[in-house]
């Protein structure tokens, strides 16, 4: 995204179009002071950073393995794992997540979300919205739509940052789209091809004002944009990036190096490697507590990809070898967060949800593996004020569908909105054509009830 | 008399899954093939990794010494045969020819010819000096999951999901015997060294030890509490390992069935195993990411 160092960056000496999208994907808020603390105050949210983690489950997690078990269901569906008490009576997760099972207090669980349009990328967990039939400029991400209405809670860090790591499934990389919000409030992907340098080598900040005003006057490309909503404030882009690198909050929120080596095993270290079949996610367990660090240090939604969970079966472990492979890990790194947030105080404004673009079969195949299910899957829900320890909805005795209590997608994008202070009921993003548009389809999916 | 407790003297990592683990003949060294698409050769009983092989676009599902460990054959799920030298990593050869995944290669025991099994629900008989295929052996009626070499280099032994162990002359190269039905899908099968023998799993707990000769079962062996995955014979043929989704290695007398040990420790399945030459140690590989070398 932001090398000053190599090739890649021309910041001032011939910017090409791609780089200077690059850079134009630096979010820059769009709020001024006076207003982002008049939309605080309307939020009821005082003078808190209220803030979003999104930890998405590339590929699909298996609902029926992980919180919604069956272990009365017939051989082929219920799977190799038993389910194991939880701290909250009558409650049962898998045996692989003993951690979070002491934690469940603290969780909400989702068992029949509902509404996948079973497409296998991150783009409806990160949107709200099915890829297909977009309005004109496409709909914004979560952390775009939170970025244009609350804008940054400092210079220095992005309101919306993306740790999602380039992955051979595109659609698993996606950092999220602006769409309509506009290109400024495209999430910071600090791991996109191209961002592994965010340093000043031998740059100092005055050579660096010097050569952005040589860009200034030589960008001719510049010249000939309209000024619409999406593509106006290239300036604030390039603006943005100073602040960024020369401020180097940022770069120093992505630092894990600087925790307490204590902390640091508690997430976990995890590896960079690609999980699973070479083509998706890592499990980088340090990108948990990067995401803690990024909201600590001014960002409003961190979004990160954890393994890969599309697990057919051989020749690439079954459903359960991966589901050993993975769960533990998940359970270790989203326990730590847990703490770590309720140690800092972060629990009460940081929301989190975890959660894939679908579930699995509810009946093994003869691999061994669990295909994609977009008739029912599952989240997990903690923080930002919400009611934990309780379950939501319940499938039928063999995890087929939503017997009881569907919820849609959407209607987790609104309590999560909600917990940030924006009201989809009233708030709005004018599309490329100037018609508004409200961020979920608020008359069908209000914020969860039980939630809020 | 069970021996339980003991620890794996070496651990060695990959950043993925581990379906393969292989002894040099002298002992000194370990390759192992990953789901992280490399083969890391290690030196015995430091555990140094000495090379990383990279090349293959998938999963490794077989490594073997040949050669007088002058050479490295794999076979991995991007459909080919590899030929590496183990020491500098130079990519000797390489062989393709199954139109799906390839899930198992065995080599002869000169080493001259090697067979694979695939999802493409046939076998490939290899020229493995020539680079070049022998035959395709076409039968099996569901995916392939296990080959391997008569130890007198005759016959051909393959299984899969169609439930038959199915007999191959090599030098016929036809299909000559079925042996079974198993009751379920055919996950693992080896040789006895004598021959005389075939160890069989399919997705259930049990090892099925089949008689050549008759084609009957000669014993069943029910201790692993979950599918079987692997199954090896002792160099002298007296000992049989298996491991499989219970993450443990039993190893027991085979003319008995009587355990000798049982090696637990594993995270996760275990794919692979195998017996150093002079069957002091055995070496696992699993799901766990992990190959654990274990003195018995």
């Amino acid at each position: 995204m932001l090398t000053i160092q190599g090739s890649e960056f021309k910041l001032c000496d011939g910017a090409s179009r791609r780089s200077f999208l690059k850079i134009g994907s630096l979010g820059m808020g769009g709020l001024s002071l006076p207003q982002l603390l008049q939309a605080e105050a309307t939020a009821g949210t005082g003078s808190s950073h209220k803030s979003v983690i999104m930890i998405f489950l590339s590929g699909g997690p298996p609902h029926q393995d992980m919180v919604d078990l069956k272990p009365q269901a017939p051989v082929e569906y219920r799977g190799e794992f038993s389910p194991i008490r939880t701290s909250v009576a009558g409650i049962d997760v898998c045996e692989l997540m003993p951690q979070l099972s002491q934690r469940m207090d603290r969780l909400a669980v989702i068992r029949t979300l509902v509404g996948s349009e079973g497409r296998h990328s991150a783009f409806q967990c990160l949107h709200g919205h099915p890829r297909l039939n977009q309005p004109p400029g496409g709909w914004p991400c979560f952390a775009s739509a939170v970025s244009k209405f609350q804008g940054q809670v400092n210079d220095e860090v992005p309101a919306a940052v993306s740790l999602q790591p380039k992955m051979g499934g595109a659609g698993w990389s996606l950092p999220g789209q602006p769409g309509f919000a506009g290109m400024r409030h495209a999430p910071f992907a600090v791991n996109a091809p191209g961002s592994s340098d965010m340093v000043l080598d031998g740059i100092t900040p005055q050579t660096l004002r010097d050569r952005r005003m040589l860009r200034r006057t030589m960008d001719s490309l510049r010249q000939q944009l309209e000024k619409t909503d999406v593509i106006d404030g290239m300036d604030a882009f390039y603006r943005q990036a100073f602040e960024i690198l020369t401020s180097g909050r940022l770069v120093e929120a992505l630092d894990v190096e600087k925790e307490d080596p204590a902390l640091r095993e508690r997430y976990g270290r995890g590896n960079t490697e690609p999980a699973g079949y070479g083509d998706a996610g890592w499990l980088h367990n340090e990108d948990f507590l990067m995401a803690r660090r990024l909201i600590e240090a001014g960002a409003r939604v961190v979004t990160l990809s954890f393994g890969r969970w599309d697990w057919h079966g051989q020749p690439h472990g079954t459903n359960f070898d991966n589901a050993r492979d993975h769960i533990p890990v998940l359970d270790q790194a989203l326990s730590a967060l847990l703490d770590d947030l309720q140690d800092r105080g972060l629990d009460r404004d940081t929301s989190v949800v975890v959660w894939g673009e679908f579930g699995r079969t509810p009946k093994i195949n003869s691999r061994g593996g669990r295909d994609h299910w977009p008739q029912v899957g599952c989240a997990l829900l903690t923080g930002g004020g919400i009611r934990t320890g309780q379950v939501i909805g319940e499938t039928n005795e063999r995890a087929e569908h939503a017997s009881k209590r569907p919820v849609h997608f959407q209607e987790v994008f609104a309590t999560l909105y909600h917990n940030l202070g924006i009201n989809t009921e009233h708030d709005t993003i004018r599309d490329l054509t100037g018609r508004p548009q409200y961020l979920v389809d608020h008359a069908k999916y209000p914020p969860l009830p039980e939630l809020i | 008399m069970t021996l339980v407790g003991i620890e794996p003297v070496l651990t060695l990592r990959h950043n993925n899954a581990i379906y393969s683990v292989t002894f040099s003949s002298d002992g000194t060294q370990l390759a192992s093939g990953s789901l992280d698409k490399s083969i890391k050769i290690w030196e015995l009983p430091s555990g140094n990794e000495k090379i990383r092989l990279k090349g293959h676009g998938e999963a490794i599902c077989t490594v073997v010494f040949q050669e007088g460990d002058s050479s490295l054959l794999s076979a991995s799920l991007d459909r080919t045969l590899r030929v590496w030298n183990p020491v500098s990593g130079e990519l000797r050869s390489t062989m393709a020819g199954h139109a799906a995944y390839l899930t198992c290669m065995a080599p002869s025991l000169d080493g001259a010819t090697a067979v694979s099994g695939s999802h493409d629900k046939n076998l490939i008989l290899w020229d493995v000096a020539a680079g070049r295929q022998l035959a395709t052996l076409k039968g099996h009626t569901d995916l392939v999951t296990c080959v391997a070499y008569s130890p007198d280099g005759q016959f051909v032994a393959s299984g899969g999901h169609d439930r038959v162990i199915r007999i191959w002359d090599v030098k016929s190269k036809q299909q000559v015997r079925e042996i079974g039905p198993h009751p379920k899908r055919i996950q693992c099968l080896a040789f006895s060294p004598d021959g005389t023998t075939i160890a069989v799993s399919d997705e259930s707990p049990a090892v099925r030890l089949w008689s050549f000769g008759s084609g009957r079962i000669e014993q069943t062996l029910e201790e692993h509490k979950a599918p079987v995955k692997t199954v090896v014979f002792s160099p002298d043929g007296r000992q049989l390992a298996s491991g499989g989704t219970d993450a443990q290695v039993v190893i027991r007398e085979v003319s008995s069935g009587r355990i000798r040990h049982t090696l637990k420790g594993h995270r996760n399945t275990i794919y692979g195993l195998a017996w150093s030459p002079d069957a002091g140690r055995i070496a696992s590989a699993a799901f766990d990411r992990t190959v654990r070398v274990w003195e018995i």
